[in-house]
């Protein structure tokens, strides 16, 4: 166990050093597996796990981040956004709920939150500005409706937590769906909570007529027909997840050149940069597994569960410490880093104790997607207040936190009622 | 700093690209005409390989790998570089360390001839290739730690 | 005293878990407890990587298969070939016998002890749509294959074959995607397939097999005081491989019984069906005898030969 401690420790300390996450998780493997085993078996473990990043299973993340990439140039956030405020606009803090719901359909064909958050500020914060709202009230629905497309499929989170645990994807992302709605329909929940608390927060907007609606609504059928030929195609026998990944890219590719969005050089900056978060992921990943297979020739996991044998704690108050440890963890640790670091801890544990694999892995993405707005360190907040500089990021602070409370309500529910995640996944037979 | 950039961005984007359309046409492929691409898996294997590390100096160069900077807000400005430069010059020689233990490796697989199953490619250019890619993205963490720059690219 | 790291790729529960462990006690106990094992929670390496990885220490002992790393063995694919046998136990015994008396000296495995090699039991056709009865009936049929020999014999069979992992096989076959997988009896049970398969093709001796080897690391081995490497080698060679034969035939058998009990139909390949999957695959044989002629094994076809008539012998 204290192998594992003084792991942990010393990687905190290079990433205060300002050490790349992954490259101070990868020095800690090195050093925790030399000393531990040999030092040629370090050497050994360093080639292979840099190697084995050319395993096809992997091919699902860069070919989702691509997907994402070429939707947000074709401008659908623009248009989900009118077609949400042409249907609820008018309604007392309706502008942030139009951006909380568009944020769930961006989220349905883009994995990331971060392309969220950035294409979201640009559409709806003028707006929001232009009636008046609260700036803390606005800048709070985007960054947290941002974190919806993480957990509505797809999820390249879901994805790398599928690849760490050897779960099935299609599963899990089949999982995520009615959580998403659920944590969707809570942050509508909480723009009503604010507004009626205080209604000048959010005014509300304009009345659009229904022949307006219908314009508006018509604009959104790519996001549908994207969504309906990933996800329906994936379901349907068509084909695997990975491939699913393929021909969203494809279709995401094809959709933004018939937006004529595209040009050979917008095509080429959108590939560079989608080979650049990858390279960034992959980094993380091989870092992670680095960490990880030190933390295998450690007892810390075989202890943390004799601890819990030996207590004879109820596997729900597990649970719920885990969801702890992930809150506080994510108030000071970037998130995909994170969820890389504990599950091969957790993980462990929590098929121990009998229970279901994906169940908990959405569980770690509902986490996950709390991080990403908890103060001081959430990648959300970061990327809106480069995009929103007028908004000082206190009051974004102070604007996420009735988001904050949604979320962990929505926790609740979803660890109380495993039966809501595992319904469709047992409905597909998964 | 965008022509390097661009010129260095150009296998990975090609390569990428390929991997979309290689799993696209499998797909079609299958469901069409009943019969998958030939060897989609390892030719989507060792593009992979191609569009990672070939992009991987240039994301290094980019500062485009996940740092924790919550203290670069409250460290002074002259530590705060001297920071910067000091955790690029260690960061680079993990780069380095690295494109080491791939070469040893790329040097075993070269040894035993491994190659893909279908269309029998050897491996070992590939690793080579990899230990390469990761010895110029030391380089370009030496060169941060040397110049102290911070590079990001012009917007279009 | 030993305390010997061992490392696998499949789950706790696999019956390659529980036969290394059966192994590893039967050392123990052979030693008075000189020589034990610490099974890790984890495989060090990914399944093509393991024996690199015992290679390097990185753990002292785990099995690996040959086929994943192609290229890099060739005497061993005389074990991958179609029609050997008809158990497990005697195609591992056969296959240990003659790899100690032929094989072993041309030092395939560099850096590894090997304590036996052995194969799973007779390869079976399983799918999703329709009996399969011919060569013709297979066509249109879309198979996943994992590679090495079994890759080269469907295709030959002219089957619409994909290269995917063995871990995508349910995904693939419930989505759809996939109509049928080449396994032995057992994987059936393994992956949870039970459900999804309605029909199964099985073939005097198989449709192919799989080489494994159970290894240790050289330097690990060179560490263990001579009085127990001699106990460890009574337990190694064609014990080991009747051990870890014997763990493939009982998870094969069970396997059957599920699979009769949730009904899926049987078809044993006839005579005609054999001798059309004989006459498309007779390449495949003739190249190994080629390629073991050039790696510098003496009259191959008769070591294949001896192979042959030993797992007859056995079988009896
Ligand atoms: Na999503
Ligand atoms: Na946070």
């Amino acid at each position: 166990m204290i192998e594992g401690l003084i792991g942990f420790a010393a990687m905190g300390i290079l990433m205060m050093l300002r050490l790349p996450i992954a490259i101070s998780m990868a020095v800690v493997g090195f050093v925790g597996v030399g000393l531990l085993r040999s030092w040629p078996a370090a050497i050994s473990t360093t080639a292979t796990e840099i190697i084995g990043i050319s395993s096809y299973s992997l091919s699902v993340i860069p070919l989702f981040v691509l997907m994402g990439n070429f939707i947000t140039r074709a401008g659908m956030s623009r248009d989900l956004y009118q077609a949400a405020y042409s249907l609820i606009g008018h309604r007392r803090g309706g502008l942030s709920m139009s951006t909380v719901v568009a944020c769930a359909g961006f989220g349905a064909i883009c994995g990331s939150s971060i392309a969220t958050v950035a294409t979201m500020a640009r559409v709806a914060m003028p707006e929001m500005k232009r009636f008046n709202y609260d700036p803390a009230f606005a800048a709070g629905s985007i960054c947290a409706g941002s974190t919806l497309g993480i957990l509505i499929p797809p999820s390249v989170i879901l994805v790398i937590y599928g690849i760490m645990t050897e779960q099935s994807i299609g599963a899990l992302f089949a999982a995520g769906l009615i959580p998403g709605i659920i944590a969707t329909l809570f942050y509508l929940g909480a723009c009503v909570f604010v507004t009626r608390r205080q209604p000048g927060a959010g005014p509300a907007g304009e009345r659009i007529d229904w022949p307006g609606r219908m314009r508006a609504l018509r604009h959104i059928w790519g996001v549908l027909l994207l969504f309906g030929i990933v996800m329906g195609g994936m379901y349907g026998g068509l084909f695997t997840p990975t491939e699913a990944a393929g021909v969203g890219a494809m279709g995401g590719f094809l959709f933004a050149l018939a937006r004529r969005t595209l040009s050979v050089a917008v095509i080429r900056d959108i590939l560079m940069e989608s080979a650049r978060t990858t390279a960034m992921l992959f980094t993380i990943l091989i870092g992670a597994m680095m960490f990880s297979n030190f933390l295998n020739f450690t007892s810390l996991p075989s202890d943390l569960r004799d601890l819990v044998t030996y207590f004879d704690v109820a596997p729900l108050i597990v649970v719920v410490a885990i969801c702890l440890v992930y809150v506080i963890l994510g108030m000071a640790m970037e998130s995909l880093s994170m969820m890389l670091l504990t599950v091969p801890i957790f993980y462990p544990l929590i098929v121990q104790l009998g229970l279901d694999p994906i169940w908990f892995g959405v569980i770690v993405v509902c986490v996950i997607e709390i991080s990403l707005i908890t103060p001081p360190i959430g990648l959300n907040i970061f990327v809106l207040s480069n995009e929103v500089p007028d908004v000082p990021t206190p009051m974004i602070w102070r604007g996420v936190l009735p988001f904050i409370a949604a979320d962990i309500l929505r926790m609740g529910v979803l660890i109380a009622f495993p039966a809501i995640t595992l319904f469709l996944p047992v409905l597909l037979d998964l | 700093m965008n022509r390097t950039t661009d010129a260095l961005g150009l296998v990975p984007a090609v390569a990428l690209f390929a991997i979309m359309l290689l799993t696209f046409s499998d797909v079609v492929g299958r469901k069409l005409f009943g019969h998958s691409i030939t060897g989609s898996v390892e030719l989507t294997e060792l593009l992979q390989v191609i569009m990672v590390f070939a992009i991987l100096p240039a994301t290094s160069l980019l500062g485009g790998h996940v740092v924790f900077d919550l203290l670069d807000r409250v460290l002074l400005e002259r530590l705060q570089r001297i920071v910067y430069r000091l955790s690029n010059g260690a960061t680079g020689l993990v780069f380095a360390a690295a494109a080491w233990a791939v070469s040893l490796r790329a040097e075993r697989t070269l040894e035993y001839g491994d190659m893909t199953s279908q269309y029998g490619i050897t491996l070992w250019p590939f690793h080579y290739m990899i230990a390469i890619a990761l010895l110029l993205t030391a380089l370009a963490h030496g060169y941060l730690a040397v110049t102290g720059r911070r590079i990001t690219l012009a917007p279009r | 005293e030993t305390v010997l790291t061992v490392s696998r790729w499949v789950p706790a529960g696999h019956l390659m878990s529980h036969a290394m462990l059966d192994w590893c006690g039967k050392v123990k106990d052979a030693t008075s407890g000189r020589v034990s094992c610490e099974m890790l929670p984890k495989g060090v390496a990914p399944p093509a990587q393991t024996f690199d990885a015992v290679r390097d220490g990185l753990a002292d002992m785990s099995f690996g298969v040959h086929g994943y790393t192609p290229g890099r063995y060739t005497l061993t694919g005389l074990a991958e070939l179609p029609f050997l046998g008809e158990t497990a136990t005697a195609t591992s015994v056969a296959y240990q016998r003659i790899y100690e008396k032929h094989l072993a000296k041309f030092d395939e495995h560099r850096g590894l002890k090997v304590i036996t090699v052995f194969t799973h039991g007779p390869g079976v056709i399983f799918n999703t749509q329709k009996p399969i009865a011919t060569v013709a009936d297979m066509q249109g049929l879309k198979f996943r294959t994992g590679g090495g020999t079994i890759n080269r014999i469907s295709n030959a069979l002219g089957a619409n074959v994909t290269l995917k992992p063995a871990t995508e096989s349910y995904e693939l076959l419930s989505s759809g995607v996939m109509d049928g997988v080449f396994f032995p009896n057992e994987s059936v049970r393994t992956f949870k397939l039970e459900k999804l398969i309605k029909y199964a093709t099985t073939f005097p001796g198989g449709l192919y097999n799989t080489s494994f080897a159970f290894v240790m690391n050289a330097d690990t081995w060179k560490g263990i005081p001579e009085q127990d490497q001699k106990i460890i080698d009574g337990l190694s060679g064609e014990a080991a491989a009747r051990l870890f034969g014997g763990y493939w035939d009982k998870g094969d058998s069970e396997s059957a019984e599920l699979q009769h009990e949730v009904g899926i139909e049987l078809t044993r390949a006839d005579e005609a069906f054999v001798a059309e999957v004989k006459d498309l695959t007779k390449d495949i044989e003739t190249d190994w005898i080629e390629r073991a002629g050039k790696a510098g094994l003496e009259n191959p076809a008769a070591v294949l030969a001896e192979f042959r008539a030993d797992i007859a012998k056995l079988s009896d």
